[in-house]
């Protein structure tokens, strides 16, 4: 996180902000802070609120009650100043199939650039920061995802905004394509500009994010760094697999490691909050007690995380 | 500049809808093709008759009744015998007592089975049938004379085909402002590039001329190859090409501006295709591109009054043929109408911006 960025007053901030949609609550009293230079995670089951909050960070939807502020500006009174603050990329891409890479981002400078008589060098450093450069006078509908995605990367950072708001990057995107996006993402961050990644992808989450802000029925369920998520679960489970689970001699176990559980009635599950310093112990303590197949030290992932918080019940 | 690069971007993505575009030309041109080939002949009724026109010289004065052009007004055929011919394809003229004089009367009886059950046709056949009686009676008559002098609209007799491609040049021009219109917001919805025009921060008044001056484009393309095939059909080409331009862009313009505002609202290409076809065709028969308003009654004669069609087609016409048009009040409308219908979409599209997306 970037640390001597909070003395400043907040690149994005919600106070409070509510938000109904048909008779769904998308957010309910959502408060976030985005800072200058930070990169935070969105996350949340289906309908979560995620789009949501995007939708309503650049003004296209009008809160129904709290407050929103973008650099100070109001997205929807000050609509027309607060927007040249904004970079987005949608979740359906929006590009035009039939236009060149070039073209499509000539369209974009032609709506949102306030002079536009260096565009060309512009879209030049644009199409060579996503790797466009080869293929920029080729029909977008020859594209694949990644290099839709790409473009449509490279088409919100065209009007250089403070912050970029990237819903979904990496949706459908291969391996390749989806470490590139990353590489971008991180250099931007960098480059001071204060980024909201909506995501389903806990490891994109973890790899990116300074902060991961979990939403679950349009509230903020917890929030923090991906480290502090993960280390609040605690550090860890050891699992042990014996190779002989018949003649296992449970009292003696317990004597010598304290506490233990099974899972699926195969393997032992013993806590391990110091990781691998109780790994190392727990294998000396038990070591002419039984013989094992396997062992191996469980650490919580993000998955875990979001998991605990929004549960395994399926979401629509 | 700003401007340009959004003509451009409007341009190049004709090729998106490429199938609907084409209609814009072959619907007119259908039009043009079916009714000329089918009319530009002259339209002969066939009729069986009873006696043979040999045995009658009504029947005989009848086969001479024929159109400017010489095509004869009734095809005579004989028939078999004087019995109605009960689902016949034809009618029968059945002369039971030959027209004759005798001390100054005219006397005579004929009988006409009509077979046709639609009511215009019933009257054509009629006014084909009295023509024809007059002209004989007029041939027995010992003296005296009625004059008629004609005073036309347009100075040269025009011929049917041509003024009907003129007035289908006009629904040609209805149907390409509204389909090029509707399809430059519909496709921004199929593209989901609706959240990009209503982000920009810059005044959506650039964005709407830009649009509008691509269509405007677009129809003058999609109206230039329809009055090539025309001329080449014809050979008609208008008189008056700096009033014909003229109102060209102010027809195109109304016209696109009107699709834009109701693009903004159905947001399906199919739907916009649908609704361009149907109201081109009510607002061009409305219009009286199908025959003069003077010919239907006092509603459809108030409907015309306010319909754009209607000035486009006497302006039209105009420039292809002169006449008694009156240009300025042709224009004034147009030019309101235009004023009016960019000030629509200026309001809407604003509005539509401004407004929350919900999906």
């Amino acid at each position: 996180m970037n640390m001597e960025n909070k003395e400043q007053p907040p690149v994005v901030l919600l106070t409070n902000v509510n938000k109904t949609l048909g008779k769904v609550k998308r957010t309910d009293n959502l408060s976030i802070r985005g800072e200058q230079g930070n990169i935070y995670g969105l996350i949340g089951p289906n309908g979560a609120g995620k789009t949501t909050l995007l939708n309503l960070i650049t003004g296209l939807y009008r809160p129904d009650s709290g407050t929103i502020r973008i650099d100070g500006l109001d997205p929807v009174k000050d609509y027309k100043e607060a927007r040249k603050r904004i970079g987005l990329l949608p979740q359906d891409t929006a590009l035009y199939p039939e236009l060149s890479a070039r073209e499509n981002l000539s369209f974009h400078a032609s709506l949102y650039l306030p002079n536009l008589k260096n565009i060309n060098k512009r879209i030049d450093e644009i199409l060579a920061l996503v790797d466009l450069t080869e293929r920029a006078d080729e029909p977008v509908k020859n594209f694949s995802g990644g290099m839709s995605r790409r473009l449509g990367i490279g088409r919100a950072l065209l009007n250089d905004p403070k912050i970029l708001l990237l819903d979904e990057p990496t949706l459908g995107v291969d391996v390749q394509s989806t470490h590139k996006i990353w590489e971008y993402t991180r250099r931007l961050k960098d480059s001071n500009k204060t980024i909201f990644v909506t995501t389903n992808i806990m490891g994109e989450a973890d790899a990116l994010c300074d902060e991961v802000i979990i939403l679950d029925h349009g509230k903020m369920v917890c929030e923090g760094s991906p480290e502090k998520l993960k280390s609040d679960l605690g550090a860890g489970t050891i699992q042990l697999i014996p190779k002989l689970k018949d003649t296992l001699q449970e009292d003696l176990i317990r004597e010598k490691i304290g506490d233990f559980s099974y899972d699926d009635g195969k393997a032992i599950i013993v806590n391990a909050p110091r990781g691998e310093q109780d790994l190392a112990e727990v294998l000396d303590k038990l070591k002419n007690v039984i013989e094992f197949e396997s062992v191996s030290l469980h650490k919580p992932t993000l998955d875990d995380v979001f998991l605990t918080h929004t549960g395994k019940s399926l979401r629509d | 500049m700003r401007i340009l690069r959004i003509i451009a971007k409007e341009l190049k993505c004709v090729k998106e809808d490429i199938s609907f575009n084409l209609v814009t030309i072959l619907s007119p041109l259908l039009f043009l093709l079916a009714f000329s080939l089918m009319l530009s002949g002259g339209i002969t009724l066939p009729v069986q008759v009873y006696p043979d026109t040999q045995l009658s010289d009504f029947l005989k004065a009848m086969e001479s009744c024929k159109a400017p052009d010489g095509t004869p007004y009734m095809e005579l055929q004989p028939a078999a015998e004087d019995v109605p011919p009960t689902n016949a394809e034809s009618n029968l003229i059945v002369i039971e007592q030959e027209p004759s004089m005798k001390d100054g009367v005219i006397t005579g009886k004929i009988i006409h089975y009509l077979n046709d059950v639609n009511e215009n046709m019933t009257k054509n056949f009629r006014n084909r049938l009295d023509g024809a009686l007059v002209s004989y009676v007029e041939s027995l008559r010992s003296g005296g004379n009625v004059s008629i002098a004609e005073t036309t609209v347009y100075e040269q007799d025009i011929p049917w085909d041509t003024g009907f491609g003129t007035s289908v040049f006009v629904f040609g021009l209805v149907l390409s402002g509204l389909l090029f219109g509707m399809l430059s917001i519909t496709s921004e919805w199929e593209n989901k590039t609706t959240k990009l025009l209503k982000l920009s921060p810059y005044p959506a008044g650039i964005t709407v001329t830009g649009k509008m001056l691509a269509n405007v484009i677009k129809c003058f393309v999609s109206g230039l190859i329809f009055l090539i095939i025309f001329f080449l059909l014809s050979k008609a080409l208008p008189v008056h090409a700096f009033t014909f331009i003229a109102s060209l862009l102010l027809v195109y313009s109304i016209f696109v501006c009107v699709g834009m505002c109701v693009g903004i609202y159905i947001k399906s290409t199919l739907t916009a295709f649908l609704i361009s076809l149907v109201t081109a065709l009510t607002l061009w028969v409305g219009g009286g591109g199908f025959g003069p308003l003077s010919y239907f009654g006092d509603i459809a004669n108030i409907l015309g009054c306010i319909n754009p069609a209607t000035y486009a087609i006497e302006v039209v016409r105009w420039c292809y043929f002169n006449g008694n048009t009156n240009l300025v009040a042709g224009f004034t409308f147009l030019s309101l109408a235009f004023i009016a219908a960019f000030s629509l979409i200026i309001v809407i599209y604003t509005r539509w911006i401004r407004s929350e997306e919900v999906r």
